[in-house]
């Protein structure tokens, strides 16, 4: 066993059922908005994919973000297209993983205990490896999440001047130790068999088991010195565990030849460490993440409005050729030389007029329509797939989650959704208050979840996660240097100078709305919530993210 | 009826036929003054934020266009009502011009009832409708019984309008379509039709009454269907160039009515250039035996054109917006800063924390606005003078703000709820603020007319007091919009008897104008010093203010 000291904890803190410590909740916010880098804004949105009540069909989830630009960014309609905004847009999407309680306390990984049972058949065990390897993934995620948890709920008990309480400890400690026993379970219960064994084991499980380990070697680690680095000043039981815990871990590496840092490691070395870590991260967490497959209708939109627009252009030039035949049968009858004058020229003027109009109800009409459906209909539209091994079923299925469609466009004051005008003036909105002068800029996502497939076809999937991740660099290209000079008097030395930082304000206004989609109710209410940030640029970046009303606050049912 | 109407030459200088038609048209213009003017009271002072909310979406804002000139008889009133809210900025452009539309569509509705001949039918049904609404129906919906009879003798004023000039009419046009043969039967005669029709339409300022001219006409078998209907399309356009009669002072107004005015103009004019077509159209539909068939025919193209017009403006809006900014450029001003959406005050139902905070917001703004009028008398009072130009009378906001009250906490706070108290306090406050507006309002327009128009001045020996008053008026505001409690009002009764003593001891035995207009401003100062120092007591924590009573008793 890897983590000898575990014997220790198993009386005391092991007995206690951890998932009555209310840890789950610390670690499930429904959105977010972070600093990804210095450029990059991330808001994450959670959704849940099963129904409430049996009949639901399907739900509706739509994301508004109004992004308030002062006209002092210099971006506008004119100058920052769709295509630019979706290049600095990026989107994930995946389910949450799925909660340990999942599991039973017997079996870590139900699959895994039968693949093992049945190694010796062959074409028994590997009808069983798709499942393994999608189990011992989601294991894997599941453990990280829990080491986020663990660093969440640490932060959130942890007082810089008071340090932890005991009680505190106590709960944190029992987390850990949980966390470590299903660690060292997955480990003595597979890993040997998987090294030792590998004749029996298929190529592939044992990758998968082998990977796994080492990223949660590595994911343990980065959490564990992130919580000791605080605890260092202030030596504790915890600490202590903490440090233990490390020692074992990097042991364990050695034994298994895994990546170890230390000062003596090269700059190639520190390189591979990341460059691995980032390849494992994908390859655990693929499990997690839907397929997208492109269902991009603009083009058929955009002929449909074309073919519109030529059929009016025709009708115009159709009708006015009528009308002409009926002034020419006029003037036929005519005998007098100054009304045939009249007649021609007027039938001249006609035609040049009609022909005219006819060319520009052409192009206008196309333009106005399109512009008019560039409202309604999507710039993307995608549908959500999830490939997932079904355990009962013993096949990988393709799960239709969904479909999603995303809009961006620009909106001046006017148009702007009443209650979105409110947030955004909330605080200084007096008749004497000037306007603010902003591009408004929306994007709208609309997820369309099929509940009822998703309650059929995989219980343990819960929740949908959406990370939208956004690049500000073409923000920034305009904007004035960070550090300004102020020029100011001082009292003692007279005029002074001092170096002032330059930001500005971009506002994101945020609409979550909800809808279920449920045969048996006459009319099911739409579900709206607000919430309000301020990211504060300047040249160099995003400096920080300010909440200004949290998501819930204000919102109401329509 | 109508036969008995073909008379003789000398009956047409009948002073009986005179008498006839001015009476109409006396009734016809008193009429719509009354329905006017009793609406326009309703919307703006019963139901202003009623009105507000009820223009919710497009469709409403047709529909309330097509219900209003269904009531109201003629579209122009409901283009004058919405001007007037476009003005006041309770709709937007955009939703002033689709009730314009609606309004449009709905007039032309009534050409059925012309071309069916039930006038005197449906003069009944209002004026039966107005005199039961003034009976027996309750209080609350006793306004309507002016509009209803008026809209009565609105209705009869046509018939007896009708029977005055028949004779006139059957003497010019005694020949069957005489216009046919004045004006041809061709495009350009039509034209030619269409023109004169708006050009006598701009001195006749109705158009519903030409179009019940046209429809009797075609009764009578005087008109043609091409005469008809190019006289039906000069109405249509003649309405949209109606509103520009006035002077536009307001960028939004004038926008709103050039927008109606070159949606109709454009729209008539490829109606027009397409006439042909639509005889044939209007022929097509079975409506009987002439002359039933022409009427009902011309009665079908007056709403049809409205129909198009109507579609035409809801979807090229824009463009004619474009166009109206062009012809009369001005800036696009907020919302009002009180008049919340249906969602936003749903919203906030839900936060009461958040709409309390509305509520205080609101309130300030109020006191800004009261604060600015008293500024403004006081500014005259200490230079002397007039100054500036009238401020508008915005009384409406106090009402506003009383229904966001209403609405925004009164749910929250239940009866029993301590919290009441809050509603209580606001709702006061308002009340004062209120009262102290039109004070303010009817001192500013003593002053002003004092000033400007008597060249009354104030006595130098009143200066220094005055000037005291003043000062200690402008430190209640002062704390009033602070917060600040412990202020007491002791301190401006004394400067304001210092004001009224040297006041009183410069007046002479004979009582002259400007005596009496100063009796008035100073009473006009004493009522405002109360009404603000009741403002004070409300505004400020009642707590802090009760150890100082008020110790200014009128």
């Amino acid at each position: 066993m890897t983590y000898d000291f575990l014997d220790a904890f198993k009386d005391e803190l092991l007995d206690e059922e951890w998932f009555s410590l209310e840890l789950l909740d610390v670690y499930a916010p429904s959105s977010s908005q972070t600093i990804h880098d210095h450029l990059q804004f991330q808001a994450d949105f959670d959704f849940d994919l099963l129904p409430d009540t049996p009949q639901e069909e399907s739900r509706e989830y739509t994301v508004d973000a109004y992004f308030f630009l002062p006209h002092s960014m210099g971006i506008n309609r004119e100058n920052f297209s769709r295509d630019q905004f979706y290049t600095s847009l990026t989107n994930y999407l995946r389910i949450r993983t799925p909660d340990f309680s999942e599991y039973q306390a017997d079996t870590l990984i139900p699959s895994a205990d039968a693949y093992f049972k049945q190694h010796l058949f062959a074409h028994l065990r590997q009808a069983l490896e798709p499942l393994v390897i999608q189990e011992v993934k989601l294991f894997g995620c599941n453990l990280n999440t829990q080491l986020k948890k663990l660093r969440s709920l640490f932060f959130s008990l942890y007082r810089p001047e008071q340090g932890l309480s005991n009680a505190h400890m106590r709960r944190l400690e029992s987390m850990l130790i949980h966390i470590l026993q299903y660690l060292s379970d997955f480990r003595s219960q597979y890993l040997g068999k998987v090294r030792y064994q590998s004749y029996l084991v298929d190529a592939e499980v044992r990758r998968v088991f082998v990977l796994v380990d080492e990223y949660l070697s590595y994911r343990l680690e980065a959490s564990l010195i992130r919580i000791l680095q605080y605890l260092e000043a202030r030596p504790c039981h915890f600490a202590e565990l903490l440090e233990n815990t490390l020692l074992s871990e990097m042991e364990y590496r050695e034994a298994e030849n895994l990546i170890r840092i230390s000062d003596q490691t090269d700059k190639s070395m520190r390189e591979r460490y990341y460059y691995r870590l980032g390849l494992l991260k994908k390859y655990v967490s693929e499990v997690l993440f839907l397929r997208v497959e492109n269902l991009r209708k603009d083009k058929l939109y955009r002929n449909l409005v074309a073919a519109a627009g030529a059929a009016l252009a025709a009708l115009w030039a159709g009708l006015i050729d009528l009308q002409r035949f009926y002034l020419m049968a006029s003037s036929n009858n005519s005998q007098d030389l100054s009304d045939f004058t009249l007649r021609f020229f007027l039938i001249v003027i006609v035609g040049v007029v009609a022909y005219i109009f006819k060319d520009r109800i052409k192009e206008l009409s196309r333009e106005f329509f399109y512009s008019q459906l560039k409202h309604k209909l999507p710039d993307y539209e995608f549908e959500m797939v999830l490939d997932h091994y079904h355990r009962e079923n013993q096949r990988l299925e393709h799960v239709r989650v969904g479909y999603v469609q995303q809009m961006m466009r620009f909106l001046s004051r006017d148009h702007l959704p009443a209650e979105i005008q409110y947030i955004r003036d909330m605080g200084h909105r007096t008749v004497l208050d000037p306007e603010r002068h902003e591009h408004i800029l929306h994007f709208s996502q609309t997820l369309q979840v099929d509940t009822h497939t998703m309650a059929r076809q995989t219980e343990q999937i819960q929740r949908l996660h959406n990370i939208l991740r956004f690049n500000v660099a073409a923000f920034l290209e305009k904007l004035d240097t960070p550090d300004k000079t102020l020029r100011y008097y001082d009292l003692q030395n007279g005029l002074a100078m001092i170096k002032a930082p330059k930001v500005y304000h971009v506002n994101v206004v945020f609409r979550y709305s909800s809808q279920r989609e449920d045969p048996s109710e006459d009319r099911l209410p739409k579900h709206y919530e607000f919430e309000r940030i301020r990211l504060i640029l300047d040249k160099s970046g995003i400096q920080r993210i300010e909440p200004i009303l949290a998501r819930g606050e204000l919102g109401y049912t329509w | 009826m109508v036969n008995t109407l073909f008379l003789s030459e000398p009956a047409l200088w009948n002073a009986e036929t005179w008498v006839q038609i001015l009476a109409g048209l006396s009734l016809l213009f008193l009429s719509q003054t009354r329905i006017y003017n009793t609406l326009n009271q309703v919307v703006f002072q019963q139901l202003r934020t009623s009105v507000h909310r009820f223009f919710a979406t497009p469709l409403h804002q047709g529909a309330v266009g097509v219900v209003s000139a269904l009531f109201l008889q003629t579209s122009r009133i409901s283009t004058r009502i919405t001007s007037e809210l476009v003005k006041r900025r309770i709709l937007s452009v955009r939703q002033g011009f689709l009730v314009i539309l609606g309004a449009g569509l709905g007039s032309s509705l009534k050409a059925l009832l012309f071309a069916g001949q039930f006038e005197i039918i449906v003069a009944l049904f209002f004026l039966l409708s107005g005199v039961a609404a003034l009976v027996f129906t309750r209080k609350r919906l006793q306004f309507l019984s002016a509009p209803l009879l008026a809209a009565g003798c609105f209705w009869a004023s046509l018939t007896l309008i009708w029977q005055g000039v028949a004779p006139f009419l059957q003497h010019v046009l005694s020949r069957p379509e005489m216009l046919d043969r004045v004006f041809g039967i061709t495009l350009p005669g039509q034209f030619l039709l269409t023109l004169a029709t708006v050009i006598l339409l701009l001195f006749l300022r109705t158009g519903t009454l030409f179009v019940f001219g046209v429809l009797q006409l075609a009764w009578m078998n005087l008109v043609s269907l091409e005469a008809g209907s190019a006289m039906i399309l000069g109405v249509n356009l003649a309405l949209g160039l109606f509103p520009l009669e006035n002077r536009l002072k307001e960028s939004r107004v004038g926008q709103l009515v050039w927008s109606h005015a070159l949606n109709r103009l454009s729209c008539g004019l490829l109606i027009l250039f397409f006439f042909p077509y639509l005889h044939r159209l209007l022929l097509l539909l079975p409506t009987g035996t002439a002359p039933v068939a022409l009427a009902y025919r011309l009665a079908i193209l007056h709403i049809l054109i409205n129909f198009m017009m109507a579609v035409s403006g809801f979807y090229g809006f824009r463009l004619f917006e474009r166009m109206a900014r062009w012809i009369h450029p001005g800036e696009d001003s907020q919302h009002s800063a009180l008049i919340l959406s249906p969602r936003v005050r749903r919203m906030l139902q839900q936060a009461p924390a958040y709409a309390q905070q509305e509520v205080n917001k609101q309130i300030s703004i109020a006191l800004e606005q009261v604060k600015r009028l008293t500024d403004l008398n006081l500014r005259m009072l200490s230079e002397g003078e007039s100054v500036g130009a009238m401020p508008t009378q915005e009384q409406y906001l106090f009402e506003t703000i009383q229904h966001s009250i209403y609405d925004l906490l009164l749910p929250i706070y239940p009866a029993q709820n301590q919290e009441k108290a809050a509603v209580l306090k606001a709702l006061r406050v308002v009340d004062y603020s209120s009262q102290l507006y039109l004070q303010a309002y009817q001192l500013y327009t003593e002053l002003n007319q004092g000033f400007s128009i008597h060249q009354f001045t104030l006595p130098q020996a009143i200066q220094e007091p005055l000037e005291a008053f003043l000062r200690e008026f402008n430190e209640l505001w002062l704390v009033t919009l602070l917060e600040r409690p412990g202020r007491s009002g002791g301190l401006l009764e004394n400067r304001l008897e210092a004001l009224e003593d040297s006041f009183f001891d410069l007046l002479d035995r004979q009582s002259t104008p400007q005596q009496v207009w100063g009796y008035k401003v100073m009473g006009l100062l004493r009522q405002q010093s109360i009404q603000l120092y009741q403002l004070y007591c409300a505004h400020v924590p009642p707590e802090a203010s009760a150890e100082h009573p008020n110790t200014l008793q009128d």
